[in-house]
């Protein structure tokens, strides 16, 4: 898989919350590059060249994150907590996405310097609409510094 | 000595009996006061044998002046009998002379007799005696010689001559005898008089002195009764007081302030902490038995106490002699016991309360974490289905005929309906957990801060009225819900109306504040009552009027929290009262 000039790295669990997130990111023509993984530890990995991504270029770093919080071995909030830790990616905007706003784990995500969150709502119609301007936000206004 | 003192101790040691003292000092009053009345008694006594001796006295010598008089009287008997005799020497005037001598003997014999203790005048008695003798013996010489005719004329005046000297001198000493007794009397009767005056003052002196014994007596019965009944109050307040105590199902122990060591502690406290016997509490501080898990909660506990005077409920952990930890809300405060500060610990065992807690805190966690659950793996699958539905309608319009777009919009609008079930499910239980700071609500400005929001001011079919609404404590945030569901509802449910009128206001009831807002909107069949604040419970179809039917049951829980109630008032066609009432500020 092409895992070079990765702009957005999108971290999700369920296939199907990812091919609607990723078919409504393209579909509202955001073209940039995206990369899809499936748990936290795969993120981690990506982010700094290990396991399956062994070789890949870590100078290269995202624009933006995308994070689902709730994820099979490596957490969401685990991610983050490495990432806004590390100097090499803390410059990076992570963006939580959470199937409610009751869960507990959003203030903790503030507390980790989350740059935003996104509740999943069922209507998928306003949450692609969300994630489309929230993404482009943060691609076109926080530009990270570059290396 | 020792005895004595160790009574006098043993008093000075009881404060009651220090606080009767006061009747004590009147027991020994009066023991004062009896022995004033025995020497005043004495001493009328004696006065009174003297008054006696004294009359005797008088009486004795008045017939000794009743005697000299008769002396006299002999005297001159004699004298004249014998005279009479001389001249005329008629024997028939002798029995009277005899008379006479007789007389004059038999009277001194009797002022020998009467006078035998007065050495002043038995002198003059004496010469009395003997020249009254001399004179008998006189005349009955002469008499004898008479009657003999053996004496001369001369000799018979040279007797009689004798016998009227010696007659005189008779006189003279009786008179002096009587003289003598006269001044006696008069010394006599002064000092009787004295003595009665004497006597007069000790017999008004005993009449006082028994008065105020009587009265004394009559006090110290008084205080005496009424120290009786004091006891017997005493008594059956103490009698009262210990049943109270060790009867009583809660743990109370009395410690001493100044070095916390236990005085009295009862039944149940021993209980509680596995004690057998108060021998093994009593005269211990709670450091000693060690039954504080820890130790530095007592002493909050007393610091506490001292600045406030006493704290009720305070929840501690113990632990019994055995170990066993055990919860207590104890309740203290600061009492003077026999002049000494004490603290007064009353305690409930709540262990099993505690326990109860923990097992609804752990069900709560439970419950959150299958909520949240919930909330995630639920939402996923309907984000899936909303999601795929809308894209091939999206993109297979043109495929599709009008009915299976019809269906496909269903599925959306479904999975829509159900995703909003779900949040308002979880708005719901978040109400049990989440615990806001509790301050004064103006209550009127957060009701305005709702209707702002919730209704635009060109509205010209809306009609509200808003009458006094008082202000209240809560959660802000959740009362601003409360408001925001009652005031939806209220336009929601009139909205058919040609004239959305709403009333909102307040009044006091006891201690509540009650709130309402009374709407003209299309009301409920108060039969169905019981439905009204249930969770998903409609009164309407959702064709009538939007809702997932959740809105009054977090209404109920918010005012339940807050200790209040929530009711409402519905006549169909006509128009609903919902109310809600708030504990009062005080």
């Amino acid at each position: 898989m092409d895992y070079e000039n990765v702009e957005i790295l999108f971290a999700e669990d369920s296939m199907d919350d990812a091919t609607l997130t990723i078919r409504a990111l393209k579909k509202s023509g955001l073209k940039n590059k995206l990369y899809h993984v499936k748990d936290g530890a795969e993120a981690l990995d990506f982010l700094y060249g290990r396991g399956a991504f062994e070789g890949r270029d870590t100078n290269q770093c995202p624009n933006l994150i995308l994070l689902d919080l709730k994820m099979p071995k490596v957490t969401g909030m685990e991610v983050l907590e490495q990432v806004k830790k590390d100097a090499k990616f803390n410059s990076i905007p992570v963006v939580i996405l959470t199937s409610s706003k009751e869960d507990p784990d959003i203030k903790r995500c503030y507390e980790l310097k989350a740059n935003s969150y996104i509740v999943k709502p069922v209507d998928s119609d306003n949450f692609f609409q969300t994630i489309k301007d929230l993404s482009f936000y943060w691609m076109i206004s926080n530009q990270p510094p570059s290396h | 000595m020792n005895m004595f003192n160790r009574i006098s101790n043993k008093i000075q040691t009881n404060p009651y009996i220090m606080r009767l003292a006061k009747g004590y000092q009147a027991t020994y009053l009066y023991i004062i006061l009896s022995v004033i009345m025995v020497v005043i008694m004495v001493m009328v006594v004696i006065k009174n044998n003297d008054k006696q001796n004294l009359t005797k006295t008088v009486e004795r010598t008045h017939e000794i002046l009743d005697v000299t008089h008769s002396v006299t009287e002999k005297a001159l008997e004699i004298e004249t009998s014998i005279r009479g005799f001389v001249l005329l020497r008629d024997e028939n005037m002798l029995p009277l002379f005899y008379q006479g001598t007789s007389g004059l003997r038999s009277e001194i014999e009797t002022l020998e007799k009467l006078e035998k203790n007065d050495a002043n005048i038995n002198k003059t008695i004496a010469s009395l005696h003997d020249i009254a003798n001399d004179r008998i013996r006189n005349v009955e010489l002469l008499v004898l010689n008479l009657k003999s005719k053996q004496i001369s004329n001369d000799e018979v005046r040279a007797a009689t001559e004798k016998g009227k000297e010696l007659s005189t001198r008779v006189k003279t000493l009786a008179n002096e005898i009587n003289n003598y007794e006269l001044k006696q009397l008069t010394k006599d009767k002064a000092a009787d008089e004295s003595n009665d005056s004497d006597l007069n003052v000790n017999i008004i002196l005993l009449t006082m002195v028994v008065g105020i014994i009587v009265l004394l007596g009559f006090l110290i019965l008084t205080i005496q009764n009424s120290k009786n009944k004091l006891a017997a109050e005493v008594e059956k307040s103490n009698t009262l007081f210990s049943n109270i105590f060790s009867h009583n199902p809660a743990c109370i122990s009395i410690t001493r302030q100044k070095d916390g060591v236990l005085i009295r502690a009862n039944e149940s406290f021993l209980k509680l902490f596995d004690f057998k016997t108060s021998e093994e509490v009593i005269g211990k501080t709670s450091n000693d038995i060690n039954i504080y898990v820890k130790p530095t909660e007592e002493k909050e506990l007393f610091d506490q106490l001292v600045k406030e005077n006493n704290v009720k409920n305070k929840e501690i952990e113990v632990k019994t002699r055995y170990g066993e930890i055990k919860w207590i809300s104890s309740s203290v405060l600061i009492l003077e016991i026999e002049g000494e500060p004490c603290i007064l610990n009353v305690s409930i065992d709540i262990t099993e309360q505690k326990k109860a807690e923990e097992k609804l805190l752990e069900s709560n966690r439970e419950m959150e974490a299958f909520t949240y659950t919930v909330s995630h793996d639920l939402r996923a699958p309907l984000r899936a289905i909303n999601g795929y539905a809308n894209i091939i309608i999206e993109e297979y319009e043109d495929k599709l005929d009008d009915e299976g777009a019809v269906f496909l919009n269903s599925i959306v609008g479904n999975s829509r309906k159900m995703g909003d079930l779900i949040d308002d499910l979880l708005a719901f239980s978040r109400l049990g957990r989440n615990v806001m700071p509790t301050s004064e609500i103006n209550m009127k400005g957060l009701l305005q801060t709702v209707i702002d929001e919730r209704i635009q001011t060109e509205d010209d079919k809306i009609f509200l009225t808003i009458k006094e609404i008082y202000p209240a404590t809560g959660q802000q945030a959740l009362i601003k819900q409360v408001w925001v569901n009652f005031v939806s509802n209220a336009l929601k449910y009139s909205q058919h109306s040609p004239i959305q009128k709403i009333e909102i206001g307040s009044y006091y009831r006891d201690n509540n504040i009650v709130y309402y807002i009374k709407d003209n909107g299309v009301g409920f069949d108060m039969k169905y009552y019981n439905k009204l604040f249930g969770v998903f419970q409609r009164l309407h179809t959702k064709e009538e009027f939007e809702g997932t039917g959740i809105g009054l049951a977090i209404v109920q829980k918010i005012i339940s929290k807050h200790n209040g109630t929530v009711w409402a008032e519905s006549e169909l066609g006509v128009g609903s009262t919902f109310f809600f009432s708030l504990p009062r500020l005080t």
